[in-house]
């Protein structure tokens, strides 16, 4: 992994790389507040009209590095800029959040969701608060609830399930990943999240459904290495547990391809950019020698 | 650079076309007054415009963003951190306030409080004065 | 087919200023609604309905990825019979267009005033200005009937019905330049008189508009759903 220097950027890469990560949702906090303090900051109005997202998005990650001074910092240019804006109301709240007035901040959210009810965005930060102070029943409820209106929202799904996973409760963890699944049918994120909680699971069923999910996230994504190791694994899985001959015969050859398929990828790479390829190359070689001949 | 090739094709092209247009119109313009019927446009007019217009859509079609499939994974270049992660449920509860030296300010004066509740624990009125802060403090602790 | 020749004076001094002013007409139009339309307050009850006839769609369209178990177990959440979303949705008394409910009735005279007013306002003073002449011709033939409703203030017997006054070159670049404004304005804009049905399909919450019986959507999803065949596509 090759570690940018992010103070030493150029101010047009700086603002690209911010915009990247805005727009997906990354959450790589502290190099946020270094590109700001060192690259951006010097001349933020020549950012135009990105300037007010941008000042947003690294509040939010000042508050995440608990750098409470750029919080606020930012939290007063955009006061200045919009004095009565509820989403500047947000980020105060939010600034409560990090400084443990957690009663505090609840309230404003309670304030703003009876204000703007529609606005889906004050209700997750209310779950939110209950999650910080490590109330996870409380919040699973609380997002329950919330997306007995807001039905299809697949962020709010994705973190139940995740909540479901500390909780040990696969099954609903599964069944939320399957709401995910039907809002968004091309993201190879939760086939293979879902494969990886079917193949957990265990059971002939439940693998074979795996093996499945990861061939799809295999189809929609076919550079993705993990469904290449999930679909080796579960093929390996159902030829050791399956009484049927033909079934076993495929599912090791499958398994073999898989092999093929990984190691070419390995080959590829350079001992340099992975200093472990060599060993995992060995490893793979000797696993095709073993499933081969089964 | 490859953009100024394509950016200059697409201007000339259209700069091409424009003439076609106006020269089309000087034609019937030329026809009516020398009371010919207009039948069709002289072969250069025509074969300028579609040369033209071949031109402008290969010269745009370079200069217009990257093509994107037509099913597209917008997860296909992400880690499983960027993918999985959902920025509208962020909490602020990590190690970074372990490190940060207001958060330490903050947690000794936490302590300081909790230890004078300790010390007037004994009193009558000091248990009352804890049932009262211990409330508040478990709002603001939890 | 008679070959008149117009004077190029008509063209520039008539037919291009009939487009502009249309255009600018209908901007105009789509600003002093945004300022006078105040936002439509949506019920969460209303939401939650859009939601779930989205969800009902999603579960028809995608629930091929699902395993049998988990589609049927969320076809029978939504179709039940007494506990379903759906079947209870479709129960719920009806609330049909209310002419007697003050509010509602504001909103229609205003959206009905704002689209009726400037249209016939301009078209008569088109009328008055650019009369006495024809300003096109229509590039189709038209029966003698049109003659009277398309040639106003030219009386001529024996002209073509093909060329028409410019009152309704007015009429025709209103409805013409709908899609312009969809292009310049985004779309959601006031100009475009077609707009009046909500969309449905978007994401983020946009309800069902009340106005709308909502129980005929239910039921058309509740029957798409029992018809539907589960085949898992994996």
């Amino acid at each position: 992994m090759v570690e940018t220097d992010w103070t030493q950027v150029s101010y047009d890469e700086g603002r690209q790389t911010l915009k990247k990560w805005r727009e997906c949702g990354v959450r790589r906090s502290e190099e946020v507040v270094e590109i700001w303090e060192h690259v951006i900051s010097r001349s933020p109005s020549s950012l135009g009209d990105e300037e007010w997202a941008v000042v947003e998005q690294v509040c939010i990650a000042s508050l995440d590095s608990a750098r409470v001074d750029l919080a606020q910092e930012c939290i007063d240019l955009l006061h200045n800029q919009f004095p009565h804006s509820n989403r500047v109301l947000k980020l105060k709240a939010m600034q409560l959040e990090a400084t443990e007035h957690y009663q505090k901040a609840l309230e404003i959210y309670e304030r703003l969701v009876e204000e703007d009810p529609n606005n889906n965005s004050y209700r997750k930060r209310k779950v939110a608060v209950l999650l910080a102070q490590g109330k996870r029943l409380d919040a699973i409820r609380a997002i329950n609830d919330y997306l007995k209106i807001f039905l299809n929202d697949p962020e709010a799904w994705l973190q139940l399930s995740e909540l479901f996973l500390l909780e040990n409760d696969v099954p609903k963890a599964v069944h939320c990943l399957e709401e995910c699944v039907l809002i968004q049918p091309l993201n190879s994120m939760y086939f293979r999240r879902l494969a990886d909680l079917r193949y957990t699971q265990g059971g002939a069923d439940n693998v074979e459904l795996a093996r499945a999910y990861y061939e799809r996230a295999l189809k929609i994504n076919p550079t993705d290495l993990r469904s290449q190791y999930g679909i080796l694994l579960s093929n390996n899985q159902i030829a050791a547990s399956t009484k049927n001959a033909t079934e076993k015969k495929r599912a090791g050859l499958a398994a073999v391809d898989a092999i093929d398929n990984l190691v070419n990828r390995y080959q590829k790479i350079s001992p340099k950019s992975n200093p472990e390829s060599d060993g995992i190359l060995n490893c793979l070689e000797a696993m095709k020698v073993t499933i081969g001949s089964k | 650079m490859a953009s100024t090739i394509y950016r200059l094709i697409t201007i000339v092209s259209l700069l091409s076309l424009i003439h076609c247009a106006y020269s089309a119109a000087q034609h019937r313009f030329y026809l009516r007054l020398t009371e010919q019927p207009f039948v069709s446009l002289p072969a250069d007019v025509v074969a300028q415009t579609v040369i033209s217009l071949v031109a402008l859509i290969y010269g745009t079609s370079f200069l217009a963003n990257p093509f994107q499939y037509i099913k597209k994974d917008q997860h296909h270049d992400r880690t499983c951190d960027e993918a999985l992660n959902c920025p509208s449920f962020i909490t602020f509860d990590n190690r970074a306030k372990a490190m940060s030296p207001e958060f330490a300010m903050l947690r000794t004066l936490k302590q300081q409080q909790r230890l004078r509740q300790n010390s007037s624990r004994s009193t009558h009125s000091g248990r009352v004065s804890e049932a009262i802060h211990s409330s508040e403090s478990t709002d603001s602790q939890e | 087919m008679t070959d008149l020749l117009l004077d190029p004076a008509i063209r520039t001094w008539v037919f291009l200023p009939i487009v502009v002013i249309t255009f600018f007409i209908g901007i105009l139009r789509h600003y002093v609604s945004l300022l006078l339309m105040n936002k439509k307050k949506v019920e969460l009850e209303n939401i939650a309905d859009g939601q779930y006839l989205l969800r009902a769609r999603l579960l028809r369209e995608n629930g091929r990825f699902l395993p049998k178990t988990s589609f049927n177990a969320r076809r029978q959440y939504l179709c039940a019979e007494e506990t379903g979303y759906l079947s209870r949705a479709q129960q719920r008394p009806a609330k049909g267009p209310n002419p007697m409910d003050p509010s509602q009735m504001t909103e229609m005279l205003k959206g009905n005033m704002m689209n009726m007013i400037p249209m016939i306002v301009v078209g008569g003073w088109i009328n008055w200005t650019f009369s006495g002449f024809v300003t096109t011709r229509v590039p189709f033939p038209l029966t003698l009937k049109f003659k009277a409703m398309l040639q106003r203030g030219v009386d001529l017997v024996s002209l073509d019905s093909a060329w028409v006054s410019s009152a309704s070159w007015y009429f025709l670049c209103m409805f013409g330049l709908r899609s312009i404004y969809t292009l310049v304005l985004g779309s959601e804009n006031a100009a475009d008189q077609s707009k009046a049905m909500e969309d449905q399909m978007s994401m983020t919450g946009s309800a069902v508009n009340p106005q709308a019986d909502p129980r005929a959507a239910f039921k058309g999803e509740w029957e798409a759903l029992q018809m539907i065949q589960h085949q898992f596509a994996l």
